[in-house]
């Protein structure tokens, strides 16, 4: 919905604002959870309060301590919190995400300067590191994933269309395959997040899982393992198109895709974890400026050359 | 998926309230303030104070711009330079109706129409170009100069709530096509077209038919449609420009029947007032009194323009001018501005149709007193349509970084 406004022109503003595009991914984040609730039982639940209370409280203590007004109608701490919470096991303690989550704020949001400034994703790396320290905790799925099947270069036993549903292991918010698509659907049509690096990122992993298979099976059926294991889907969506941390050009952001997906998948076959979503999402993050500069710089050089032929 | 990759934003038009009713003629008020654009020498004003004139008498006659008649039959009290929400402040002649309601009798210009005569009729029927304010006579040398080929009505009400130019065309369609025909003639041009927004929704509120619904070319359905129709027409090979509805219609008047442009259609919209509609008033009315027609609330602010590029109207008694298009009007206690800092998002980039990237010019101009001109890309390509700042979810004043940058670079 468009509001007219009568502070400063342009008195016509779209709508969306910020907070508006938080409320949009927190509604897609929630509607991941009911899923493995039924699946797992209500503990998940359980893990995704403690997540998002851990981001809430480190916020609004920096907040304190920075001598900041906290601002609650913004409500990316808690966008963290749910994003670190849907990359746990399903049986995870509950100090693993306050952990997880204590980090991505201390760590990663406030030291940059809270909202809009943090060069990392903060969900990702509060991930990144308690999988460093604690993988057997973080691995540790009900049942064997398709992923660490997958890492062991041996086929899995499900068949990949039972793998859309969301009841196999994995962590709580990736193995619900169609209501991530779903989620997808509603945050590109909202323009919540950018099309250009879901779309990229999916087809170069995709593409790489086709050409290079990592198990002896036809590139199709690796395609399909490839792509509805681990967390792949759930990082095109919800981890890669975090606007601060991609490039803000429209080249950059499609060339930004396709390099993050072909890294996860290199990481996937030669990196020591199953899941490789969110280093690849911490490296590419180390890259996204260096993308936009080449971005503007080739334009730059455009625009000399239009200048000079006129 | 075409509106995955064209730029512009998509608004909703909020049209429809408005376009229900026909034009109301509005009666002229007591005092006029009839705007005399260009006459600041005395010697370009051709009367004095205390003198009487009739309608359609001449009030001015500069040599750069347009001539301007008096709307009514009264008493020039005298001259005033009055406050205007867009150009700062206009010289205007105050003229006290006698309510005799004499007027000169005008008979059509018995002339052939020859290029060079239809742009000195232009001069002087006072026609002055709705969208931007520049007279008709000017626009059309310019065309000409151009050599375009393609002229078209520009019926571009893009912004929301506007909607003067689509009333017009739908209750005077053979006088814009006539207009249209006379102007293509003036400048040289083979084809001609009516701009307009979108096909579809003109139909449906102008309900053209005929001859001149054939013309209709749609932009897209997007804010800003002028960058991208004129791209779109130049790519099909054509050297396109266009000229206001509005003042087409004055000129065919003026072909036709000799009469000047003395009136003006302005749409009244917005939560603000009753009654949302297009008006057709003489020029020189104040403002206030085409609010109070229509039903303003106490508590109100007034916008004039559009929503978009549009100022805020500080004192009510500044005249309606023919660049006047709409008033809105809005209560006090509208919603605040929030302000976030650059999330990074990108919208900005894709609205912009020129493929300026505000985002980066307004990164680099923050906390930098003497930024280098150089790296301020395609700046000075912007067309001030505030897309960028309408889109922007941050609530950032990004036009305005991007028309700082646009200085920067011309003085180099």
């Amino acid at each position: 919905m468009q509001q007219l406004m009568i502070q400063k022109p342009p008195f016509l503003r779209s709508g969306q604002t910020v907070s508006t595009m938080m409320k949009d991914m927190l509604l897609t984040l929630v509607l991941l959870l009911p899923l493995p609730a039924v699946h797992y039982g209500t503990h998940v639940l359980w893990v995704a309060a403690a997540a998002v209370a851990a981001c809430f409280v480190s916020e609004t203590a920096a907040c304190m301590i920075a001598k900041r007004q906290v601002d609650i109608s913004e409500l990316s701490s808690v966008v963290t919190g749910l994003t670190i919470a849907m990359l746990m096991p399903p049986s995870a303690p509950l100090w693993l995400p306050i952990v997880a989550g204590a980090f991505a704020v201390f760590a990663v949001r406030v030291p940059f300067g809270f909202t809009g400034n943090n060069p990392f994703h903060p969900a990702a790396a509060g991930v990144a590191f308690v999988t460093v320290f604690w993988p057997q905790r973080v691995f540790a799925f009900s049942e064997t994933s398709a992923a660490s099947v997958l890492k062991e270069g041996l086929k899995p036993n499900q068949i990949p269309s039972e793998m859309l549903w969301g009841t196999e292991g994995g962590a709580i918010g990736t193995t619900a395959v169609l209501v991530i698509a779903a989620c997808a659907v509603y945050l590109i049509v909202k323009k919540t997040v950018s099309w250009r690096i879901t779309v990229c990122f999916v087809a170069a992993a995709g593409l790489t899982a086709l050409l290079f298979p990592r198990i002896m099976v036809t590139p199709l059926t690796s395609l399909k393992y490839e792509l509805l294991s681990g967390s792949l889907l759930f990082c095109s969506v919800f981890l890669i198109t975090d606007p601060v941390t991609s490039p803000r050009t429209h080249v950059g952001k499609a060339l930004y895709g396709a390099l993050a997906g072909v890294l996860i998948m290199l990481m996937r076959r030669y990196g020591a974890f199953e899941q490789a979503a969110c280093f690849a999402v911490l490296l590419m993050n180390a890259v996204s400026p260096v993308i936009d500069s080449f971005v503007i710089a080739v334009t730059a050089r455009r625009e000399a050359r239009r200048n000079e032929r006129q | 998926m075409i509106s995955f990759f064209s730029s512009g934003i998509r608004l909703e038009q909020q049209k429809s309230r408005t376009m229900k009713a026909k034009i109301l003629a509005l009666p002229a008020p007591e005092v006029l303030y009839v705007p005399l654009p260009g006459a600041q020498a005395l010697a370009d004003r051709c009367v004095r104070a205390g003198e009487t004139v009739l309608r359609f008498s001449q009030l001015s006659m500069p040599g750069s711009h347009v001539a301007v008649t008096s709307p009514v039959s009264g008493t020039v009290t005298g001259f005033q330079a009055l406050p205007h929400p867009v150009r700062g402040a206009v010289e205007c002649a105050v003229i006290r109706q006698d309510g005799a309601e004499q007027e000169l009798a005008l008979r059509a210009p018995g002339m052939e129409h020859t290029p060079d005569g239809l742009v000195r009729l232009a001069a002087a029927a006072g026609i002055i170009d709705e969208y931007d304010g520049i007279p008709l006579f000017k626009k059309l040398k310019r065309l000409r100069r151009m050599k375009i080929d393609w002229l078209g009505a520009n019926v571009l009400d893009d912004e929301p709530y506007v909607c003067s130019g689509l009333a017009v065309l739908r209750e005077n369609p053979q006088g814009v096509q006539k207009g249209l025909e006379l102007a293509a003639l003036a400048v040289g041009a083979q084809k001609t077209g009516v701009a307009v927004v979108s096909g579809f929704r003109a139909r449906s509120y102008s309900r053209v038919s005929g001859r001149i619904a054939d013309l209709l070319v749609g932009s897209g359905g997007r804010y800003p449609a002028r960058p991208g129709l004129l791209k779109r027409l130049r790519r099909e090979g054509h050297r396109p420009g266009l000229i206001g509805v509005q003042a087409l219609e004055a000129f065919a008047q003026a072909a036709e029947r000799g009469i000047p442009q003395t009136t003006t259609v302005v749409t009244v919209a917005g939560e603000g007032v009753s009654r949302w509609q297009n008006l057709r008033v003489p020029l020189g009315m104040p403002i206030e009194d085409l609010l109070s027609a229509c039903g303003r609330k106490k508590r109100t602010a007034v916008i004039a323009g559009s929503p978009i590029t549009g100022n805020r109207v500080e004192e009510l008694c500044a005249p309606v001018t023919a660049d006047l298009r709409c008033l809105i009007v809005l209560p006090e206690a509208m919603q605040t501005v929030k302000v976030f800092p650059c999330i990074g998002c990108g919208k900005c980039e894709a609205a912009c149709p020129v493929g300026i990237m505000p985002w980066d010019i307004y990164r680099r101009l923050a906390g930098q007193e003497y930024p280098d001109a150089g790296q301020l890309l395609r700046a000075d390509l912007c067309c001030a349509c505030n897309a960028c700042s309408v889109v922007c979810p941050s609530g950032l004043d990004l036009s305005g970084s991007v028309a700082r940058a646009m200085e920067i670079k011309e003085r180099g």
